[in-house]
């Protein structure tokens, strides 16, 4: 990360705008810590966004509109994890003693939970379910349609969809 | 307007080319399990494979996604993914439970290093559930459990077997050539060198077992311990660990007949057992968990084999869905 120069763009557009992004989240989340941590992903991502483009970086024209525009993508990013966690451990406790993970497993477990969450975000609910029979009950493509009651060709069509997006994120 | 990156792990990867991705994905979707591909399918997917470097690329890109599935618990993986749809964003209290989590140590990682990717791209594979029996190109027949996947390397010095996962009864061939070549099976735990022979590998969660009907196999751990099987013995092994032969099981084979023997068996293992055999899950309650049970059952309808344990022992069965059940007292 290149935010050591002065005349460095991104470092220009954080001192200017830090302040402002950081009161902006906090009256989005009504909690000042997670603002910060969400106002540091912030910057992280337009660090990344922006590797080896200084002169793209410095052009932008409206920096506060582009920084609530990447900004929501993060805040829809946190609530989706934080979701994402609720749902994992309310799993973890209804499930057997006996059956549940080892605790040295369970952050893991979750860490590619997310991983895959964020790439599945964006499908369609019924792709996503039709991807999860297929991928963790071991559904073969005429049981998942008789389970779910939709045609042979909607699931390979789901299941293509999935497969693409997960390839192609940005597509 | 530049789009923001998203900070994913396959965001920081060289984007794919959208129609190689688009292509790919129709070949992941024809090769998934769930598409039950023949041989011919596999064919033309490595041909598709083989045929650019972009190809290849997608490919092994989707494998590694795929295996992140493979590794996860399915009812934990189904309960978090498959959460219903947020409809708006909830200001929902932080997650107070962290703490359950937390607990974790990153000694962990090590343990989920062990991926079944290459179970995906075998030669040779049946659906659980699924038995079937193929003949090799030098003669030898080989019986496939449920549940299996295993590739072959045959070239001028040896006949390799590549046990990914499952259990397999193999009967060798004399080799025809002049120069007689080895018959042996690997599996993550070791090799298995066969002597003109009749025997069945297993490729457990942590060992591998191999069992001895006739001749005998020479087993050698990856740490390069070794040890012969004579025939009716058989042996459990790991990586690191040989263990000792113990005396052949008498039903040891009967599932290449479709048939599952229970022998003064806890309800625990006849059910672990009968769980390789069905799709889904099937738990046992520990409350029934060492109830004894012996007799023989036809694999073909594992539904008839729980109805049987309900008439035969104080239990019944729950089915929560079609593809979870649980063997609970009655």
């Amino acid at each position: 990360m290149r935010v050591s120069s002065s005349t460095d763009p991104i470092t220009a557009l954080y001192s200017e705008h830090n302040g402002w992004l950081h009161g902006w989240l906090r009256k989005k989340l009504g909690c000042a810590h997670n603002a910060a941590d969400l106002a540091q992903d912030t910057f992280i991502r337009i660090v990344t966004a922006f590797k080896g483009r200084d002169d793209a970086a410095a052009q932008l024209r409206e920096p506060r509109a582009y920084l609530t525009t990447v900004a929501t993508r993060v805040l829809s990013n946190h609530y989706r994890r934080q979701s994402l966690e609720q749902a994992y451990t309310d799993a973890l406790r209804q499930m057997p003693e006996a059956a549940t993970p080892a605790p040295e497993h369970r952050l893991i477990i979750l860490e590619t939970l997310n991983e895959i969450d964020a790439l599945l975000d964006a499908l369609p609910h019924k792709a996503r379910t039709v991807f999860l029979a297929a991928q963790l009950d071991g559904l073969t493509y005429n049981e998942i349609a008789l389970e779910y009651a939709i045609g042979a060709r909607s699931v390979r069509r789901y299941m293509a969809l999935a497969y693409e997006r997960c390839l192609a994120p940005h597509a | 307007m530049p789009g923001a990156a998203r900070v994913t792990p396959a965001a920081q990867e060289e984007p794919l080319d959208p129609r190689v991705a688009r292509e790919a994905a129709q070949w992941l979707m024809r090769m998934h399990p769930a598409a039950e591909p023949d041989d011919a399918d596999h064919r033309a997917c490595l041909a598709w494979r083989a045929s650019d470097a972009q190809h290849e690329l997608a490919w092994q890109r989707a494998q590694r996604f795929n295996e992140k599935f493979a590794v996860m618990p399915a009812e934990l993986g189904k309960a978090a993914l498959g959460r219903p749809a947020q409809r708006q964003r909830q200001r929902r209290q932080a997650v107070k439970t962290l703490a359950l989590l937390l607990t974790a140590a990153p000694a962990g990682i090590l343990a989920y290093q062990h991926l079944p990717v290459a179970a995906w791209r075998a030669q040779y594979r049946t659906a659980t559930g699924e038995r079937r029996s193929v003949q090799l190109a030098d003669g030898s027949r080989v019986h496939m459990n449920t549940g299996t996947a295993f590739d072959i390397v045959a070239d001028d010095a040896q006949r390799l077997v590549l046990l990914h996962e499952g259990e397999l009864m193999i009967q060798t061939a004399p080799d025809a050539r002049a120069m007689a070549r080895p018959f042996r099976v690997r599996t993550t735990d070791g090799l298995i060198r066969a002597i003109g022979t009749r025997f069945c590998v297993r490729c457990g969660p942590a060992w591998s077992e191999v069992a001895v009907f006739d001749g005998a196999v020479e087993v050698a751990a990856r740490d390069g311990a070794a040890r012969i099987v004579a025939a009716s013995e058989q042996l459990r092994f790991s990586s690191d660990d040989l263990g000792d032969t113990e005396t052949l099981e008498g039903h040891r084979a009967d599932w290449v007949d479709g048939i599952l023997h229970a022998d003064n068996q806890t309800l625990a293992a006849f059910a672990a057992e009968l769980a390789r055999h069905r799709r889904g899950w099937l738990r046992c309650d520990p409350a029934v968990a060492n109830l004894r049970i012996s007799g023989s059952f036809q694999l073909d309808d594992t539904d008839r084999v729980l109805r049987a344990l309900a008439a035969t022992l104080p239990v019944s069965i729950r089915f929560h869905t079609r593809y979870l059940a649980t063997i609970v007292p009655a």
